[in-house]
């Protein structure tokens, strides 16, 4: 395979982008870190554009050359003697824990579903990485459980239990949501 | 079918990934089980619930950013790798062993210029002083481990007055093109003093327009054995 330009780099890439962004954010679950993950990802892929050739579905290799990258941050981050102190707040802004009055008054149902969200997005960190990674890409993202293991490496079997475990371990943690 | 069975098929049901049997199989025993039928509507509700949770997109002209700058960072890379390779690490790819040598036994002369090794930097080295004997030939060696070979690398050695390399009588510079290759290379300089005192020798290393210079201090003094037969002429 012949050596693609910058411009054909770029084009080969650019139609992924949006993708990888969101399972970023899926896997990170902030903008500045999902940001993050991907710029880490375009620098390794633009560095060694020759780790493509060959590659016939490009989405899938990307995605996984990504989760790799996601999960070494994550254990070097596990090692690191100095962590930064955890911020809950939402990327609106407000805290989790809080309970501000908004001027405007919010319909009951789209509260409702405001705070199923909180929950249930507190309910999913509290998930093993594990666990919580299948989820994002299964139930929220919409893979099917063989995307989710060529990504994950992982057999379709296992991917199936651990989905079940996971969504199990779920409705514990959200408890009273109604669902 | 037991429902632990449906339970476990439950994600490929509502993936419609199972074959037209097992899909109807579990339809059937979902319409008749309470059970699986609550647990089927608590995945669905769960799913729906996880469909809509909340997403951030990336900040505006991301995207291009992120790619320029990864861009620029291979290109970054590229050149520095390059650098490495070209000679303008000959500083860094340059481990300069240097030293020695006591000359070869019976002053023999070799090629002077045998290169075993490689690599450069801009820079000058400054060597500790060689004591050499009038008159006899001494191999000095240049060690030096390069982390690539290298080809059209062009050696030169400069001598002060007094001192010449054995093999090219007279000529106060010697400069020729060879190749270093990876790893360790061996620069082999059969010197020759013919007067006393002392002098720096300088030894240039250059490719792709980076240079390294060796500089060789020299100190000529008499063998033992011209001392002894000096001492036993003042004797006389």
């Amino acid at each position: 395979m012949t050596k693609p330009s910058a411009e054909d780099f770029d084009k080969l890439l650019r139609p992924h982008l949006g993708h990888l962004y969101r399972i970023a954010y899926r896997f990170t679950g902030s903008q500045a870190d999902a940001e993050d993950l991907l710029q880490d990802l375009l620098m390794k892929i633009y560095q060694r554009p020759e780790d493509l050739d060959g590659v016939e579905r490009i989405r899938p290799w990307l995605t996984r050359v990504m989760y790799r990258m996601f999960i070494d941050n994550r254990r070097r981050y596990a090692r690191s003697p100095i962590h930064l102190a955890v911020d809950n707040t939402t990327e609106d802004g407000d805290s989790l824990y809080d309970n501000i009055p908004c001027e405007a008054p919010i319909p009951e149902e789209q509260r409702s579903r405001q705070d199923q969200s909180k929950i249930l997005k507190r309910a999913l960190d509290r998930l093993s990485e594990d666990h919580r990674l299948v989820v994002m890409l299964h139930d929220v993202e919409g893979f099917t459980l063989e995307e989710i293991s060529t990504v994950l490496d992982s057999p379709i079997g296992t991917l199936k239990s651990r989905i079940h475990r996971a969504r199990a371990r779920l409705r514990d943690l959200i408890g009273e949501l109604p669902i | 079918m037991q429902c632990e069975h449906v339970i476990h098929q439950l994600d490929d049901y509502l993936d419609l990934s199972l074959d037209q049997d097992e899909m109807a199989s579990i339809r059937q025993h979902i319409g008749t089980c309470t059970r699986c039928h609550g647990e089927l509507e608590q995945v669905k509700r769960l799913r729906s619930l996880l469909h809509a949770l909340p997403f951030t997109g990336p900040s505006e002209g991301f995207f291009e950013q992120a790619m320029e700058k990864a861009r620029r960072h291979a290109e970054q890379q590229k050149r520095r790798k390059w650098t490495l390779v070209s000679g303008g690490a000959l500083a860094a790819g340059f481990v300069l062993v240097f030293a020695v040598g006591l000359m070869l036994p019976n002053g023999q002369q070799r090629s002077p210029l045998a290169p075993l090794s490689q690599e450069t930097a801009s820079q000058t080295l400054k060597m500790p002083g060689i004591s050499v004997a009038l008159g006899e030939v001494r191999n000095v060696s240049l060690s030096i481990d390069s982390a690539v070979a290298l080809n059209d690398v062009v050696f030169s050695i400069d001598l002060p007055s007094g001192f010449e390399l054995s093999g090219f009588p007279k000529q106060t510079t010697v400069r020729w093109q060879g190749k270093l290759e990876q790893g360790k290379n061996l620069l082999e300089l059969p010197i020759i003093a013919h007067q006393l005192g002392g002098g720096v020798i300088k030894a240039s290393i250059e490719h792709g327009g980076k240079h390294i210079t060796y500089r060789l201090n020299m100190d000529v003094g008499r063998s033992p054995s011209q001392s002894e037969s000096q001492k036993v002429v003042h004797g006389v």
